[in-house]
């Protein structure tokens, strides 16, 4: 079976768990909501700040909630041996890394689908050159599902130290919450020009966290 | 000296991490070669 | 067990502390204040050296994962190594951080600010902290020295993408111009000479204390076993009725 076939295999059985569970839609998603909520109260909106940060908030909402969504991503690997079960389908460990961030780059697109709705609404942000912005988050989030992957199976394969998560993650993606904050930054005040630059950042990050993680994972999954 | 207080203090602190840490590595040896010898 | 002979160690922890006196004197003392900073100069000596090897460290850090990794070439010392030298680099790292406020204060009246290396240094702190917590997960030390050179390397690979985006984000705001790199061309004489110095000086306290922790770590492999162990066998003997003869002298 080819490597993308695999994959699509292990997306497909990822994401119809998630269909069935729906702990994204459910769980996730409303604490991203919250989150925003949150940062409302923190940061007042009559005092006009909002509008100007909501991008940034808009990128740590979705990195905080990447946190639960590779968590729960290796979580239901941990039930009734479903991790050995992996190890010993035969499939290439690579096209696994490969399904499984793709499955949680799926769920994590529709979340920030719903948290850019709320964010125009709750933060009266006015959308300016579309492309930068569904482009900039596409590659934003396969670069954070891809390095959110990577370091699940590297926690999973310790004993399931689920908090160790976030403190290994974050440093590490912030260049991505940096470039995709300045990239919507320009998009929305319409200057696309200045996005572009950060996208080819966003696209370089995903791909090189994309092939890290297919090269490593085998034996990180191997230990776990 | 000019803004002695933050070159002092600076200085201090330098010195004191690293004696600290020179000290706290120096017990932990210690006490790890005390308990391999006993093994 | 040790990275150095017994005997060159020693010799390395003299010359680490002789060296360690004379640069306080010079910078102290020895070097003239600068024309800008005036005496606000001294942290430089700390803080430009604590950088170099924090990022040395790092260095040796990847290098060791990278050779653990690599089949051909996977020894146990490697792990030790990788292990040991990043726990130096987080030391010096804070050490860099805390230099920095401390010369920022006088001389940009701030305790922080957003200008590229710190920042790039603030992260490379938590990356590495982040990597040294991983380090104390238990589990089997070939399941662990694996995970933690992966780790490790992701960590480094990061740092350029790191340095890049942030550099490239404060230069956006024009800021840099502001907050001028702490070495501007007035670095002459024995100032030129005090830094070096200063690099030296750290280059050989972190050799001496990368043996050290490296020895450390050689003996620290079942040592938590062999401490719970002993707390046992201590608590048993204290509840026996005590027999002359049986205790040893030293307990």
């Amino acid at each position: 079976m080819s490597l993308v076939r695999e994959a699509s295999l292990v997306a497909g059985k990822d994401l119809r768990i998630e269909a069935r569970s729906r702990v994204t839609a459910e769980q996730i998603l409303p604490f991203g909501l919250v989150v925003l909520l949150l940062f409302a109260f923190a940061l007042d909106p009559d005092r006009g700040v909002l509008r100007d940060v909501a991008p940034g908030l808009f990128w740590v909402t979705v990195l905080l909630a990447a946190l639960l969504a590779v968590s729960r991503s290796f979580a239901i690997e941990a039930a009734n041996g479903a991790r050995d079960g992996l190890r010993l389908s035969g499939l290439d460990p690579a096209a696994i890394f490969l399904g499984k961030a793709a499955a949680v780059a799926v769920e994590l697109l529709a979340l920030e689908a719903v948290l850019s709705v709320g964010v125009i609404v709750l933060f009266d942000v006015a959308l300016g050159s579309i492309a930068p912005i569904v482009l900039g988050a596409f590659l934003a989030t396969v670069g954070i599902a891809a390095t959110g992957t990577l370091y699940g199976v590297l926690a999973a394969s310790s004993g399931a130290r689920e908090t160790l998560v976030p403190v290994l993650l974050l440093p590490v993606v912030s260049p991505v919450l940096l470039a995709a904050t300045r990239a919507w930054e320009a998009a929305i005040d319409d200057v696309p020009s200045e996005s572009w630059p950060w996208i080819g950042l966003l696209a370089i990050f995903a791909v090189l966290y994309t092939s890290i993680g297919t090269l490593a994972f085998g034996s990180l999954l191997e230990e776990a | 000296m000019r803004y002695a207080e933050y070159v002092i203090t600076g200085w201090v602190i330098t010195g004191a991490a690293l004696a600290v840490y020179w000290l706290r590595l120096g017990r932990r040896l210690r006490r790890a070669e005390k308990l391999d010898l006993d093994a | 067990m040790t990275l150095l002979k017994p005997a060159v160690a020693r010799a390395l922890g003299w010359a680490t502390l002789t060296s360690l006196v004379v640069l306080s004197l010079f910078g102290l003392w020895g070097a003239p204040a600068d024309d800008v900073q005036s005496d606000a100069q001294r942290l430089m000596y700390l803080h430009v050296p604590a950088a170099w090897i924090a990022y040395l460290a790092f260095a040796v850090t990847a290098l060791a994962s990278g050779l653990w990794l690599w089949p051909r070439t996977r020894s146990i010392v490697w792990d030790r190594v990788a292990g040991a030298s990043a726990e130096l680099g987080v030391l010096f790292t804070g050490i860099t951080l805390l230099m920095g406020s401390l010369w920022g204060r006088p001389v940009w009246g701030v305790w922080w600010a957003w200008d590229a290396r710190l920042v790039t240094t603030a992260v490379l702190f938590f990356l590495y902290l982040g990597y040294l917590a991983l380090r104390r997960v238990p589990g089997n030390p070939e399941a662990r020295a694996r995970r933690c050179a992966i780790a490790a390397l992701i960590a480094f690979v990061d740092v350029p993408i790191v340095h890049f985006s942030v550099t490239w984000w404060r230069t956006l705001h024009q800021e840099a111009t502001v907050f001028d790199p702490e070495l501007k061309a007035n670095i002459h004489g024995v100032m030129a000479f005090t830094l070096w110095f200063g690099v030296l000086a750290f280059t050989l306290l972190y050799v001496y204390l990368l043996d050290r922790r490296y020895r450390l770590e050689c003996l620290q492999e079942g040592l938590e076993d062999r401490e719970l162990e002993r707390a046992i066998e201590e608590r048993v003997r204290g509840s026996q009725p005590k027999d002359p003869v049986d205790v040893a002298p030293g307990r």
